[in-house]
């Protein structure tokens, strides 16, 4: 199919807004093309993934890019970089590796993105609307703007996202358009006891079950409660886009494009169901520990995707009523807009007593953050137990916030039994 | 206990349904393949060789190659799948862990998993570790993408053709074959001595 273009988007091809516009474009009709798109459409904000890896072709292609004179020409957010750039030195990455990264980020904000370097967009600045056209990627990210804003997005990974904001345009394809947001499987939860959906071990745990269930289908969930949090519904889409390409879900009752099962569905009847039972949800917590009950922790990890204020102040209730101190290196990473509320609620000595660190703006996936010495991880997020056994090459136990505490103070892992 | 990343997914293993192309499949073409009456439909006279066999597959990104197949039935996600220092496969619960892409025509049904994926490809084609061009069964829109940056970034690009899923079926490990930029894939089987 050929690929119609605007007459602005033959300006940015020919080179008419600048050799920077010009080679996004060119990117992105090649790809548009690969994709067997139409035609582009206009996006209005955009979140950038590529910023977040570091390889010399990924900097040289964004440092081409800026010395180029790309600019964004929509409001553009970043995602979590391979640096803490306030602290890199006190948590010992080498300084080829930071020097490198600092490039990088340099060159990103200097094609005007906004410097949130944070996964969790949507819980900062810059919130898309429902029904507002965008071009995100990280993966939790888009499952979160997609699902539970209402917002319109394909994934755009590296580096067609960049490409997105210095033109503004996508392809028009896939979940930009109505018709391929309408529901495909009909996931309904059963015998749940209300208080078990409010524990925060179920939200990545049926995530990682919903993800391989789903596969390439968008989910539409019967059972989930109302007055879910955000917190939540973010460890509930890192999960299901980490055990599988959840990129879009529907939850009646819940998200904006499901007020009820048919309109979830757009009318048409759903390819397959699915009962999910408490036992089930129990076995998908099961499936994310590799580290067994009362085996020794080297360290704990949370907020993945970065923690919330709202994490914050239950992490400083906890460790009050810890009635002890943490044993091990207990890593808190966060954005800096999150870290500033935490430090303006007051919570942040109180953490520091603990033994809490506080790491900003990266991933423990993409900066060099935990020793060697580290061989076992205690973690509440669903995506953080899913990838850190392959990436950082140590065991993982999954519980709860407040088994991770009591975990931290015993040394080893703890967990209240049940979800 | 142990993870088994992938297993479990209703699409993490077999062949997808290919997009763009008429259904090849057994039963699902209204106009399966018949012998002619004539005789033009039977199958050459056998030689000492396999005549080379040709594959029309659409060009996803466009461009000539040749070389030996590397072929798997199982996707491969390229981020935590492929070293780009080396060109090895590094997913250890791949069944093809310990290869060699570097300069092979690398035939698999699909990729998997995470978008970061284009940024693997980009980096080993700056690297000289990717494969001389890939074959897949559907349409790779993030590996498409990683070679298209090259190309634009270095002028060095990987082919990439998607196939029906009967002609992906048909080339096998150890095939020569070459791409041509409009999609034509020509297969000759290694020459048995």
């Amino acid at each position: 199919m050929p690929l119609r273009l605007t007459d602005t988007d033959r300006e940015m091809l020919d080179g008419r807004r600048g050799d920077g516009a010009r080679l996004a474009m060119r990117i992105m009709v090649r790809w548009a093309e690969a994709c067997d798109a139409d035609c582009l459409i206009d996006v209005t904000q955009a979140h950038i993934d590529g910023c977040g890896l570091l390889s010399e072709a990924g900097l040289e292609f964004a440092e081409t890019l800026a010395r180029r004179g790309a600019r964004v020409c929509i409001p553009t957010t970043l995602n979590m970089g391979p640096l803490d750039l306030q602290n890199w030195r006190d948590f010992g990455v080498p300084e080829t590796f930071a020097a490198m990264a600092l490039r990088q980020a340099e060159a990103y904000t200097r094609m005007g993105c906004v410097p949130t370097w944070t996964c969790a967009p949507y819980q900062g600045y810059l919130t898309p609307r429902f029904g507002r056209q965008i071009a995100w990627g990280e993966s939790n990210a888009v499952a979160y703007a997609n699902s539970v804003l209402g917002a319109r997005t394909e994934m755009y990974g590296d580096y067609i996202d960049i490409c997105a904001a210095v033109t503004g345009r996508v392809p028009r394809q896939g979940l930009h358009l109505t018709e391929n947001r309408k529901g495909q499987i009909l996931v309904r939860l059963i015998e749940f006891d209300p208080g078990a959906l409010r524990g925060d071990v179920f939200w990545p745990a049926f995530g990682h079950l919903l993800g391989p269930l789903a596969g390439d289908r968008i989910p539409v969930i019967e059972g989930l409660p109302a007055d879910a949090t955000d917190d939540q519904l973010k460890g509930l889409c890192a999960a299901a886009a980490s055990s599988g390409a959840v990129a879009l879900f529907h939850a009646v009752g819940l998200t904006p494009e499901a007020p009820t099962v048919a309109e979830a569905f757009q009318g048409a009847a759903p390819a397959e169901t699915f009962q999910i039972r408490p036992a089930d949800v129990d076995a998908a917590a099961r499936d994310l520990s590799t580290a067994e009950d009362g085996s020794p922790i080297d360290a704990v990890l949370v907020g993945c995707p970065h923690f919330s204020f709202a994490e914050f102040r239950r992490l400083a209730d906890l460790v009050r009523a810890a009635g002890g101190v943490s044993r091990v290196p207990f890593i808190v990473i966060t954005s800096t807009q999150s870290h500033a509320l935490a430090l303006r609620g007051g919570f942040l000595d109180t953490l520091a007593d603990f033994g809490v660190r506080i790491t900003l703006d990266t991933c423990m996936f993409h900066t060099p953050l935990l020793s060697p010495q580290v061989k076992a991880v205690m973690t509440n997020s669903g995506k953080c137990a899913y990838y850190a056994p392959g990436e950082l090459d140590v065991t993982v136990a999954f519980g709860s916030l407040a088994d991770c505490v009591r975990s931290a103070v015993e040394g080893r892992v703890w967990r209240r039994a049940g979800p | 206990m142990t993870k088994q990343r992938g297993e479990g997914s209703p699409n993490a293993e077999g062949f997808p349904n290919t997009e763009g192309f008429p259904n090849t499949e057994r039963g699902g073409s209204p106009h399966p393949p018949r012998r002619k009456r004539d005789g033009s439909g039977e199958p050459p006279p056998k030689t000492q060789a396999k005549p080379p066999r040709r594959l029309t597959g659409r060009p996803v990104v466009p461009g000539a190659a040749d070389g030996t197949a590397l072929v798997t039935a199982e996707p491969l996600s390229f981020w935590g799948g492929l070293n780009t220092a080396t060109g090895e496969i590094v997913d250890r619960r791949h069944e093809r862990s310990g290869q060699i892409v570097t300069g092979r025509i690398f035939v698999l049904p699909r990729g998997r998993g995470s978008s970061t994926a284009s940024a693997c490809l980009l980096e080993s084609i700056r690297a000289g570790t990717a494969p001389a061009a890939i074959i897949t069964a559907r349409t790779e829109p993030v590996l498409a993408l990683g070679s298209i940056i090259a190309d634009e970034l270095y002028a060095r690009s990987v082919p990439m053709v998607v196939l029906p899923d009967e002609a992906f079926r048909s080339i096998h490990d150890g095939d020569r074959v070459t791409i041509d930029p409009d999609g034509t894939v020509t297969v000759n089987a290694p020459d048995e001595a």
